[in-house]
């Protein structure tokens, strides 16, 4: 369930030597070519991006019928572009490409917002832990390494079943406990950052904890912590797509991708779109974000680029 | 090595034990059970001696300690919606989830370790491509999508493969495949980063001076350690494998724990849910040491570190 952390965390000590190999055995001019090829899969995933989050800001607009309008009448109509619903109809007749537009904004929403909980808190505690050390830091890592060594689905599942379906609390169940890649990620970085010259003259020019970490500690860890935040970001999609899939998300008045594809598997036998439309969308805005993560990464810290 | 083992030991203690206090602090949490199984007809006065009996009107720790000890003999209370003990109930169903969990490790390791020696060696070639294309397709696809793609294709539009139940081995080619396809493409990834690392070793070019062939300089020299890594992520596997059993259960009507936990969730059957969710992660925790154990044998730097 957390292919980013896997990547970011457990990927990274194992591969990074092997990032140096491809320059050196190939050519200046394929490196230039492979670059530009990676470059333009960028572009595409910015593309794809843009059109996602254009969709979910101006979905009122964009979207040609209301997404809970029920048509009896006009129940799992094939996608086509020439009929009023380009994207067909699913079992109720709501018009597939308004629900999948609409749908868009929960993913967005709830993904965007449970990552800025778990940035704020994982750095937070990836700073104390890797600048205090001591018993803190124990704790800490002690809480990390359980909560990696734990099926994360379960732990929301429980806490959903008792909570109850919500978007504000699946935010909250995904804000609180994905902060264990930030953490470690920045509890690392902290750790060598710490022991450089420019901290201990901070600290032989007198100036506190507070603003050693603040003004000296923090600027220098944006790079890594965007680079984990853009795969946080995916992560986050598909853990809500996933809850809302089993009943355990948003209500079910509020169309999602993950729960349309729970309705489109009930007419899978005899209509493969309504199923098929909120999948694609998934998979693409998740193979546009990996791919921009991907680009990000090489771009702000080339010493990662190793590390899946 | 008899330390690592304490260690490994306490730290599995102490999941479990975090465990049994995350489900016991979700029923306490859910509120006083008295009032959900109270009848209509029940007075104010009964609901309190009811409570009295049931002794849910003591402190919270004292009723841990019970839920604890009862735990700890499997007895783990009745399910509210089967009104059977949740235990036996989930226990029945484990042997599916393990099956199917099981048939994904075997489709993660048996495709993706070969897969990814095999764009290692053929670096660029036809093999890496795909091994690389399926990486990045695997990661932008959950779970419960891919599964339904595989009973499209398998199931309805060439009907070849059954897509709900329990039974022979055919009914298992599709939900492993679902389950398995993230890791496969992980561990392929793995093992080719790892093994380019390796095959750039001094010790390779050596065991190539000494005049030994492409297969041996692999089999002999290059796998061994390039699997190591392998290894450590397939404790990280399980987790996977063992939680998205409950989605790929829900969409192939498999019979496990994981279909049971979301019908329980569904039904508002608190206890179930956390015998479930308590007895899967034990099962995890328990698969984990023995993975840490294998690993401390093949890689004996791991015992210091």
């Amino acid at each position: 369930m957390t292919p980013a952390a896997d990547r970011a965390v457990v990927g990274a000590p194992v591969v990074s030597p092997t990032a140096a190999v491809p320059a050196r055995r190939r050519g200046e001019w394929q490196r230039a070519r492979s670059s530009l090829r990676r470059n333009r899969l960028a572009l595409v995933s910015g593309i794809i991006l843009v059109l996602v989050l254009v969709g979910a800001a101006f979905a009122p607009l964009l979207a040609p019928h209301d997404p809970n309008e029920i048509d009896i009448l006009n129940t799992l109509r094939p996608p086509s572009l020439a009929s009023v619903h380009p994207l067909g109809t699913d079992g109720l007749g709501r018009d597939i490409l308004s629900r999948v537009l609409y749908g868009a904004r929960i993913s967005l929403v709830v993904s965007v917002v449970a990552l800025a909980m778990s940035t704020s808190l994982g750095v937070t505690l990836g700073l104390v832990s890797g600048y205090f050390r001591g018993a803190v830091d124990d704790v800490l890592m002690g809480l990390a390494d359980i909560e990696l060594a734990f099926p994360s689905i379960l732990l929301y599942i429980i806490a959903l079943a008792v909570m109850g379906p919500g978007l504000l609390n699946i935010i909250l169940v995904l804000g609180i406990t994905r902060w264990v890649p930030f953490g470690r990620v920045v509890r690392g970085e902290v750790m060598a950052i710490r022991e450089k010259e420019f901290i201990l003259a901070a600290r032989a020019v007198g100036l506190g904890h507070g603003r050693i970490i603040l003004r000296h500690i923090l600027p220098n860890l944006v790079a890594p912590v965007i680079v984990v935040a853009s795969f946080g970001i995916s992560t986050n999609i598909i853990l809500e797509s996933s809850l809302s899939f089993l009943g355990l998300g948003v209500p079910v008045a509020v169309p999602t991708w993950g729960a349309m594809l729970n309705d489109g598997r009930e007419v899978l036998r005899v209509a493969w779109w309504p199923a098929t439309m909120p999948g694609l969308a998934i998979m693409l805005t998740v193979l546009g974000v990996n791919a921009l993560g991907d680009w990000l990464r090489d771009f702000l810290d080339p010493r990662l680029s190793g590390a899946e | 090595m008899r330390s690592f083992l304490v260690r490994r030991l306490i730290r599995s203690i102490v999941v479990l034990w975090g465990v049994t206090l995350i489900s016991f602090g979700v029923l306490f949490l859910n509120g006083d059970p008295s009032y959900a199984m109270a009848g209509a007809d029940w007075t104010r006065q009964d609901i309190e001696n009811f409570r009295r009996a049931m002794g849910f009107d003591r402190p919270w720790y004292v009723q841990y300690l019970e839920f604890l000890t009862r735990a700890l003999t499997g007895d783990f209370g009745n399910s509210l919606s089967q009104h059977q003990p949740t235990f036996g109930l989930v226990m029945a169903r484990m042997p599916a989830t393990l099956e199917l969990a099981g048939a994904a490790l075997l489709v993660a390791i048996g495709f993706g370790v070969p897969l990814g020696i095999l764009s290692a060696t053929q670096r660029n070639g036809i093999w890496d491509s795909l091994a690389m294309g399926l990486a990045l397709l695997a990661q932008a696809m959950p779970v419960f999508w891919l599964g339904i793609v595989l009973v499209l294709i398998f199931g309805i539009t060439i009907p070849i493969l059954p897509v709900a139940g329990r039974g022979g081995p055919e009914h298992l080619i599709l939900p492993a495949l679902a389950l398995g396809a993230h890791s496969l493409a992980r561990n392929a990834r793995l093992v080719r980063s790892s093994l380019l690392e390796v095959l750039g070793q001094d010790y390779i070019r050596t065991a190539r001076a000494k005049g030994l062939g492409n297969g041996g300089v692999l089999l002999r020299h290059a796998l061994r350690n390039s699997l190591i890594p392998v290894v450590t992520l397939v404790a990280l596997d399980l987790g996977f494998l063992l939680g998205g059993s409950i989605i790929t259960e829900t969409i192939f009507a498999w019979p496990g724990v994981g279909r049971l936990t979301v019908t329980a969730v569904r039904a508002r059957d608190i206890p179930l849910v956390q015998t479930a969710v308590t007895l899967l992660a034990f099962i995890f925790v328990l698969l984990n040491l023995l993975v840490d154990l294998a690993y401390s044998r093949l890689d004996p730097r791991i015992r210091v570190a």
